[in-house]
């Protein structure tokens, strides 16, 4: 029996289906050639799109995925420049940058504010409390820091604690090994290591370096790939500088000063040492001074360095230069015997000595060296004051040092067609004009280097990234007086120390020619004086070979006079500097003729 | 014999890269040395630097028992290169021996 077609089982075995198509073959069948045509078509449009896909992706797009692919490998890496360091002229070290790392936290990331906060306190040893606060400020940013320039060796410490949330990025710390050493010189950064003050400031471009990037591959995890692509320009560190500061004479100074402010109960101090015959400065400090290494607790004003900032009127050690136009101009004999009266009245306003006189007789050594306002002004009178002013100005008063220091002043000095009656008597025994302590110094500098003015200097020399030493040129000169006026001045300077009112300065077997200054302060209003006094004494030893020139300033000291409270802070500092730069003891300078007796 | 020649080609480019990874992760090695060397250096300079600072000297000086001297302890010596004619044995060294007597 046969099973009807179509009946029987669709899926049969293969032995029916193949019996089947080779019934097909034998009455001759091919299968349909539309369907052929249909498949390859189809084939053909499939590789077609593929094809012009490629096109797309490998031809017309490439660069834009090749692109987006790199974006996706590579990565740009801030190389920042490492700062240059600032040594003293005898290379030792003021400030350097050192590797150190930001601390910083994702408070959402924290599990136990409390102990984090305390186990980061305990650690870098800042207030558990601060933390706390940094970590709970509101909005809750992903991103807070907890301390920066922090040790590596902290930071390893604490990162050894595997607190989540804590994180820590590279950065550099700045250090000062010196601490409160030039601190208002030298300058500090913010904590961003943007310059704030002082050298750092004025000499950022220097010191700053160019900073450098990398393009690195890494992996999707962010593992770097050794072998990627690497495209570095590298970073270029920054220029040294080399100052003209000895470490020792500006630490021995400091502490002469600190001493001084507090043995003479002044509100605040400023000391200059510098070399005459090259203007280089050893020494600058104000009292109070801060720690470089901790800005953010310098008491109010202690960052300003007020030997080049702050102005002051010079009182009596500005009658050197009344004494040079003097010599100068020819109107008073160095052996001319003055007769100084009681007081004298000039501008209908009358002027006396601190120490009241009869009528007296002396030399212009002896107004100099007594420090007589009286006598001063009575030569002031034959200087005149177009040659007076002329003089202010040659001894480069009223006008900047040079120094290019940051926020340094000019002083006061008025035109001379601003000068009232009183402008002469009062500016010649230097009131009512104002200097800053460095320009006094100048002036002194001035006289113990023959003569010839010496621009003032900071900086010897830049270390370039390859460590050659390339020195700054010499500081530029002005011939200020004549050479014999400068010795006379000498002479007379020199007596004011031997028997005038500097004795306190006496350095034996050095000798000394300065001068001492006592100065009512003006009320901030302008209406006046007040009832207290800026002491000074500013000279140079050894008097007849001057390898130094201090400046020694007091403000309100209880002692009043420049004689008591400056003139022994010069011997300090003097003795000190003269020790560490092995001077040699100097003959003593000849005396000027003088009408006084020479004490004991 | 083709086959033969793509195997060492496959070969060698595998144990080219395999050597040229090797030297990238050795020279990474060697950076992070090198840097972390930099950091002591720094570390060193530093700590050198804060040693020798004068206040440190000064304070160490003070726990010792040094004092500064005072003015009149401090003698100044003018020593001149040989005794003036007339003052034979009297001036210069002599003098200085005199001062600080000869015994070491």
């Amino acid at each position: 029996m046969t099973a009807p077609r179509g009946t029987g089982p669709r899926r049969g075995s293969t032995g029916a289906r193949a019996r089947r198509v080779s019934r097909a073959r034998s009455r001759g069948h091919r299968p349909p050639a539309p369907r052929l045509l249909a498949l390859l078509l189809a084939l053909c449009l499939a590789f077609g799109g593929i094809l012009t896909r490629l096109v797309f992706l490998q031809v017309k797009d490439a660069s834009a995925y090749q692109q987006l692919a790199e974006r996706q490998r590579l990565r740009t890496v801030d190389l920042p420049a490492t700062r240059g360091a600032i040594f003293d002229r005898n290379d030792e070290q003021l400030a350097l940058s050192v590797p150190a790392k930001a601390v910083f936290a994702d408070p959402t990331m924290i599990e136990d504010r409390e102990e984090t906060a305390r186990t980061v306190a305990q650690v870098l040893g800042i207030d558990e409390r601060t933390v706390l606060d940094r970590i709970d400020a509101p909005p809750a940013p992903r991103f807070v820091y907890l301390d920066r320039s922090v040790p590596l060796g902290t930071a390893t410490a604490l990162a050894d604690k595997k607190l989540p949330g804590i994180g820590f990025l590279d950065e550099s710390a700045r250090m000062y090994p010196g601490g409160s050493l030039a601190s208002q010189v030298i300058g500090y950064l913010g904590v961003d290591g943007s310059p704030l003050a002082g050298l750092e400031y004025q000499y950022q471009h220097q010191l700053a370096g160019t900073p450098g990037h990398a393009a690195v591959e890494a992996d999707p995890t962010g593992v770097l790939i050794p072998q990627g692509a690497n495209v570095d320009v590298p970073p270029v560190q920054g220029e040294g500088l080399v100052l003209t500061l000895d470490r020792d004479i500006q630490f021995l100074a400091q502490e002469a000063l600190r001493d001084a402010v507090k043995a003479n109960d002044a509100t605040r101090g400023t000391i200059v040492v510098m070399e005459p015959g090259t203007g280089e400065i050893l020494a600058m400090a104000s009292y109070p001074w801060f720690d470089l290494n901790h800005p953010q607790q310098a008491v109010e004003g202690s960052w300003q360095n007020r030997a080049v900032t702050d102005i002051y009127e010079p009182g009596s050690v500005n009658k050197v230069i009344t004494a040079a136009a003097a010599l100068e101009g020819h109107v008073v004999d160095p052996r001319e015997r003055i007769t100084v009266p009681s007081q004298i009245t000039v501008g209908g306003k009358s002027f006396k000595d601190p120490e009241p006189h009869g009528a007296e007789i002396m030399t212009l050594g002896d107004i100099l060296a007594y420090s007589s306002n009286i006598g001063t002004i009575g030569v002031a009178e034959r200087v005149g004051k177009v040659r007076l002013s002329s003089y202010f100005q040659r001894f480069h008063m009223g006008t900047t040092s040079g120094l290019g220091f940051p926020g340094e002043a000019r002083g006061e000095l008025r035109p001379l067609g601003q000068w009232d009656p009183l402008s002469l008597p009062t500016f010649a025994i230097g009131q009512g004009i104002a200097v800053t302590p460095l320009q006094m110094a100048s002036v002194y500098a001035t006289v113990a280097n023959g003569g010839v003015w010496v621009q003032p200097k900071l900086v010897k020399a830049f270390v370039e990234p390859d460590g050659s030493v390339q020195p700054t040129p010499p500081s530029p000169t002005d011939r200020v007086i004549d050479a014999h006026t400068a010795k006379l001045l000498t002479q007379m300077l020199g007596y004011a120390v031997v028997a005038g009112t500097g004795t306190e300065a006496q350095i034996p077997n050095f000798w000394v020619a300065g001068k001492t200054g006592t100065a009512r302060k003006p009320k901030a209003d302008g209406s006046g004086y007040e009832q207290h006094y800026m002491a000074s004494f500013i000279g140079f030893t050894p008097a007849t070979r001057p390898a130094l020139v201090i400046a020694a300033v007091l403000d309100s000291p209880a002692t009043v006079f420049g004689g008591i409270a400056a003139a022994p802070l010069f011997q300090k500092v003097g003795r000190a500097a003269l020790a560490r730069l092995h001077v040699p003891p100097a003959p003593p300078p000849a005396l000027p003729p003088h009408a006084r007796a020479l004490p004991g | 014999m083709a086959f033969a020649l793509v195997a060492v080609l496959v070969t060698g480019v595998v144990s080219l890269q395999a050597m040229v990874s090797q030297t990238a992760f050795r020279m990474q090695e060697l950076q992070d040395r090198s840097q972390e060397l930099q950091s002591r250096t720094d570390e060193l300079r530093l700590e050198a630097a804060q040693l020798s600072a004068p206040d440190r000297i000064e304070r160490e000086a003070h726990h010792l028992g040094f004092v500064y001297p005072a003015p009149d302890d401090v003698h100044t010596i003018v020593v001149r290169a040989r005794p003036r004619q007339g003052e034979g044995a009297g001036g210069g060294l002599f003098a200085i021996e005199r001062l600080l007597g000869t015994a070491p």
